[in-house]
């Protein structure tokens, strides 16, 4: 069954499938979800608590997401490219929406030798 | 104490479970958790046991408060000059040329003008702008403003890319380093701006940044008790700009849209405008501008 990320506030509830989600940023207590197909949504909370979630929510689909640094949050599945000494990383749906994001070099060196450790 | 959810830059960490030998792996990380809790037990034994043995140092025995002959002194515009300008005349941009760190600087001090952020093709023959520049970058992938972005009480973009951030709210103009500001909010709260740039002073002290390359470099600085922008006029890189800024004593300062393509003017207490840049032929629809009105 298609496992869901639900975060739920005292207004609103969001609901997103957990293969849909690219990448969340935040930016202090703001997040951004960016979605399959090009939308996106925001919410009123912080990274950490959005790694909260997806670690309770998200069983063994969530070892797909990683932390990277203090402001992003990746979907390991959508990964098309990593260039070290440029510190970019570009995500992408594989359809119409590519996204370039930057880390920092160390920070891009032990995604890769993630990545690596999944082919062998 | 660094705790169990803070992360850095150079960090990355998977959020889920990998396996499903997972309860191995927590045993391991108690394990390393308990050691690692002892041997810090050991080393603040350690220091307290030193403390009570060794002599603190007083203030009184330290001498490298006196300068050296051949150390740089920070650089002071004359401060005659600044204490001399009449505020109370209207509004206008006091300009200043000069030279730090062999760097040929040029500083527009606005007063008694409105800042605010621009959003689009802006008016040139707005007579009522006197200082104008472009504020945030743009995305090179989707030409969106790249990082946290309000306008008018409105968040056009949200993540944190640099850690320099300016906030505008109810006509005054905040500049600081940090990874996370309340201003943000504030922003969005009352009505208005906030966008982040690369940092290049934070409290007195130059920040080092990735740019190698040359160019002409523009910043938006909290300099004494004012908000300035300081321009260079040669192509230099962006770490030897900060450093220039550090002498110069600026408090905090973060780093405008430069280069030679960069739109923005400033018109004189005679009413001429000069303006920074060539003319560009095209600019894209989010280029922004910081710009100083007059009231």
């Amino acid at each position: 069954m298609k496992e869901h990320l639900t975060i739920s506030t005292a207004t609103d509830l969001l609901r997103l499938g957990a293969e849909d989600i690219i990448f969340i940023t935040s930016d202090g207590n703001y997040s951004t979800f960016m979605l399959a197909y090009g939308n996106s949504h925001v919410v009123t909370m912080q990274l950490g608590q959005i790694e909260k979630l997806i670690k309770q929510q998200l069983e063994y689909e969530g070892a797909k997401y990683i932390r990277i640094g203090k402001s992003l949050i990746i979907n390991s599945d959508y990964i098309q490219y990593i260039n070290i000494p440029k510190q970019q990383l570009i995500l992408s749906d594989g359809k119409m929406n590519s996204y370039s994001q930057t880390a920092s070099k160390e920070a891009l060196r032990q995604l890769k030798d993630l990545i690596d450790k999944t082919i062998k | 104490m660094k705790g169990k959810t803070d992360i850095n830059e150079n960090e990355i960490r998977v959020i889920g479970k990998e396996t499903h030998d997972g309860d191995k792996r927590m045993s391991t990380h108690t394990i390393v958790t308990i050691v690692l809790l002892a041997l810090t037990a050991v080393v603040l034994l350690a220091i307290l046991l030193m403390r009570n043995r060794a002599p603190m140092e007083t203030a009184s025995d330290l001498t490298d408060t006196e300068e050296g002959l051949f150390e740089g002194t920070a650089y002071d515009i004359d401060d005659e000059w600044y204490e001399n300008i009449d505020s109370t005349q209207g509004s206008f941009v006091d300009i200043i040329d000069t030279v730090v760190d062999g760097l040929s600087l040029t500083i527009y001090t606005p007063y008694n003008t409105l800042p605010e952020l621009f959003v689009g093709e802006v008016d040139e023959t707005d007579p009522s702008i006197l200082l104008c520049t472009q504020a945030a970058d743009l995305r090179r992938d989707n030409g969106k403003i790249l990082g946290a972005y309000v306008y008018r009480g409105e968040p056009l973009a949200w993540e944190l890319s640099k850690r320099g951030y300016c906030a505008i709210i109810d006509g005054k103009t905040t500049v600081g380093v940090s990874d996370n500001s309340p201003l943000f909010e504030d922003a969005i709260e009352h009505k208005g701006y906030f966008f982040r740039q690369y940092a290049l002073v934070d409290n007195g002290s130059a920040v080092r940044n990735n740019p190698e390359n040359k160019s002409l470099r523009r910043a938006l600085c909290a300099w004494r008790d004012r908000i300035c922008i300081v321009v260079s006029h040669d192509r230099i890189l962006m770490n030897d700009f900060s450093y220039a800024l550090e002498t110069l004593r600026v408090r905090d300062a973060i780093y405008l849209v430069g280069s030679s393509y960069a739109h923005g003017w400033v018109e004189d207490r005679d009413g001429k405008r000069s303006f920074f840049s060539e003319h560009s032929q095209h600019r894209p629809k989010n280029t922004n501008y910081i710009l100083f009105k007059k009231k």
